[in-house]
């Protein structure tokens, strides 16, 4: 029952080219606790982002194990991995990644499609509009809901995208640099955000930040040397 | 749902699309529509060859076989309702004009431009008993007084004489002898009726005028050589017929047989004459279908070889079912319409290699949204739906508005054509080519469906190609794609 949120037991992961391997993460074990902040640091290609996709299931590790709630969870099948991944994780990119055709609400509701049929979405759209709408007003932007991307700040996009990654409530948002594309004062804002939200919400976070000053602000900081995990 | 809402939302934000949807609209169009004219006149063609044909023609027969013998052969089986004899051979003709010959019956409308006939010599009394003889006469009546012209003799002979007035007139206004007192005139040539389009636009030709009728006949002699002469014999001018089959209106000229056979020296007075014939005309029980004339086809031509082979070893004759006596026409048209769907078929293969290009490029364009929708947890079954429902969108509009478009345009046929006609003054379908008074088009419930079915899922398949690229692609690779 009190197994971390997410676990990575000795994950490996090379890529390879050609022939030759190149060894990236060599035996990463890391733990995110429930309602945790934790700030991974490290050198630009240490391998922080591949470590992300490999917790949130868009990669698979050449060996070890990833857990979700105590769960092994790294080979499942690629239908099975969308599923949890859905349910479990949020990700939040430095280049918020938002579709440019959809308006901000939309991008956030898309989070609430994944899995569903026409049907069940219908049946659910009131309830699911209200928690969208809800939930940008938590990140400010009650007043820019049918903006489209192109339409909004840096800060702004990156904010419908802390509000896609939490509609679906997951347990673990997993966000790689999130505030590397913005200026100092919307970073900041950024960041209160996400501490807020950690609190509220009781939501563990895995923060990947170049930032020491941000990462000494988290409960927990650990970082990827020679692509093991440290302190 | 995430498939269904994109898939709407980048086609609503890609107007390339439109040029699938109006490619598959466009061949979905045309394979209807010009389909549906194709075998509009397809069932009007095999209608008018119908209406030209005996149901069955017993032919290659030996050379002087007498139609008595074949008669009492064939007329013992079931099947057979009526006989009539058919004497083919070949001549051209000359009319005659007040002061000199003209220069043969002209076709001045027409793709055979030749003054060359394929003469048929026919029995009428048993020539209406087979075939529509009576029908052909009338109907090229009625279409002659269309066109404001009297070709016609209402009164026929049994030698398809014309009425002694008209052959009197005919005679005095070319200054020909003619008896002292009119009444006692009897006519002497024998009637000759031509295709109503090779006398369409010839104003000279009269019902009497004479026709000097120019053959070639072989004769073999009694010592064993044989040699080539001329014959030469006048014809009234009768009238006209038109059975609808072009084919065999613009060739053929009917004469009555027993003229025929006296030129071909077997006078029926003559002692050892032959009744000849070349082929027999049947008219077998109503109703029965192309393969039951088959059948009939198979016992008539045993029946004849049996009568032949009795008087002279080694005939073989053949029966031809109307079908088959039009064979080569038919088929022609036939594979006329297969080469000219084979061709909007490729319209349609290019429509589909449009929406192939668009889906693909899209997947292209589209790899960094792919990598987003995979971290929100799409599945990659999922993301390949996104574009095949853009195909199915793009092929669901296409094939409902071609078909729709094209049930349309066939219903609406002739007033456009009409209308187009008064604007421009250009005929889409020249009606006029092919004597109809309405462009005919057949709705082929059988032929839509399967263009409709066919097509949409021609679209549904070049649009899975992309969406399966689309799914294969590593989410990882997609989010740092540039
Ligand atoms: N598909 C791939 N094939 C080969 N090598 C790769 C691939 N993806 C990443 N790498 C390598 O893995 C290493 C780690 O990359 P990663 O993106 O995880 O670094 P990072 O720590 O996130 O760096 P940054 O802070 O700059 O974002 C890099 O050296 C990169 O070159
Ligand atoms: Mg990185």
């Amino acid at each position: 029952m009190n197994a971390p949120a997410l676990s990575a037991h000795d994950v490996k992961k090379s890529y390879w080219l050609g022939k030759r391997e190149i060894p990236i993460l060599k035996g990463v074990n890391l733990a995110v606790e429930r309602g945790e902040m934790v700030a991974l640091l490290g050198a630009s290609g240490a391998g922080k982002s591949t470590l992300l996709h490999l917790l949130g299931l868009l990669d698979t590790p050449t060996s070890g194990e990833i857990r979700f709630d105590g769960q092994p969870v790294h080979n499942f099948k690629v239908g099975a991995r969308a599923k949890l991944r859905h349910q479990f994780v949020g990700f939040v990119f430095q280049f918020y990644h938002l579709i440019p055709e959809l308006t901000a609400i939309q991008n956030v509701l898309l989070a609430a499609m994944m899995q569903k049929s026409v049907c069940q979405y219908w049946k659910e759209r009131r309830t699911t509009r209200a928690a969208a709408e809800q939930i940008l007003d938590e990140v400010g932007l009650s007043q820019r809901l049918s903006h489209r991307p192109a339409e909004l700040s840096g800060g702004e996009r990156q904010r419908v995208a802390i509000a896609r990654a939490l509609l679906q409530n997951p347990r673990v948002v997993l966000a790689d640099e999130p505030t590397g594309n913005l200026d100092s004062e919307t970073a900041d804002d950024v960041m209160q955000m996400l501490f807020r939200i950690n609190r509220e919400r009781q939501l563990a976070f895995l923060l990947v930040t170049h930032n020491e000053d941000l990462a000494r602000k988290c409960h927990r900081v650990v970082r990827l040397r020679d692509g093991m995990v440290v302190g | 749902m995430f498939s269904w809402a994109l898939a709407l939302r980048y086609l609503q934000r890609r107007w390339v699309n439109v040029l699938g949807t109006i490619g598959v609209i466009v061949a979905v169009w045309s394979l209807i529509v010009v389909r549906g004219v194709f075998s509009g006149f397809i069932e009007d063609i095999r209608t008018d060859v119908r209406r030209s044909s005996p149901d069955l023609l017993v032919t290659t027969l030996p050379h002087a076989t007498s139609f008595a013998l074949l008669q009492s052969a064939l007329k013992n089986d079931p099947d057979v309702v009526a006989l009539a004899p058919r004497l083919r051979h070949y001549g051209t003709f000359f009319q005659r004009t007040g002061n000199a010959a003209m220069q043969s019956i002209e076709l001045e409308f027409s793709n055979v431009d030749s003054s060359f006939v394929q003469l048929v010599g026919v029995d009428p009394a048993r020539e209406r008993e087979v075939t529509a003889f009576d029908d052909w006469i009338e109907r090229a009546r009625t279409r002659s007084l269309r066109d404001g012209m009297d070709h016609s003799a209402p009164q026929l002979g049994p030698e398809l004489q014309v009425p002694a007035a008209d052959e009197l007139r005919a005679r005095k206004r070319l200054g020909l002898a003619v008896p002292e007192a009119a009444t006692a005139f009897r006519s002497l040539w024998p009637g000759i009726l031509l295709g109503r389009e090779r006398t369409r636009f010839n104003r000279t030709i009269t019902v009497g005028t004479p026709l000097d009728l120019l053959s070639v006949d072989y004769v073999t002699a009694k010592d064993g050589t044989s040699r080539a002469v001329t014959l030469q014999r006048a014809f009234a001018f009768a009238g006209t017929f038109q059975t609808g089959a072009r084919l065999f209106d613009d060739s053929v000229a009917l004469v009555p047989i027993e003229p025929l056979r006296s030129m071909l020296g077997h006078d029926a007075l003559d002692d050892g004459s032959v009744d000849l014939c070349t082929d027999v005309a049947v008219r077998a029980t109503d109703g029965l279908t192309i393969e039951q004339l088959r059948i009939v086809a198979q016992r008539l031509t045993t029946l004849a070889r049996t009568a032949l082979n009795e008087a002279r070893p080694g005939a073989s004759p053949e029966t031809l079912t109307w079908e088959e006596q039009n064979a080569v026409f038919l088929d022609a048209v036939d594979t006329e319409r297969a080469m000219t769907t084979l061709v909007l078929f490729a319209v349609m293969l290019i429509a589909t290699f449009l929406i192939f290009a668009t889906l693909h490029m899209m997947v292209t364009q589209k790899t960094k949204d792919i990598g987003i929708l995979c971290a929100l947890g799409g599945s990659p079954r999922g993301i390949g739906q996104i574009f095949t429902r853009c195909g199915f969108v793009i092929g669901a509009l296409g094939v409902v508005m071609g078909a729709g478009l094209g049930l349309l345009t066939l219903h609406s046929l002739n007033g456009i054509n009409d209308w187009l006609f008064e604007q421009t003054g250009f005929e889409l379908f020249p009606r006029t080519l092919f004597d109809l008074p309405k462009v005919p088009y057949r709705i082929e419930p059988g032929w839509i469906v399967a263009v409709a079915v066919g097509s949409f899922l021609l679209t549904l398949f070049v649009a899975w190609l992309p969406a399966r690229k689309a799914a294969r692609m590593q989410p990882v690779k997609s989010l740092s794609y540039e």
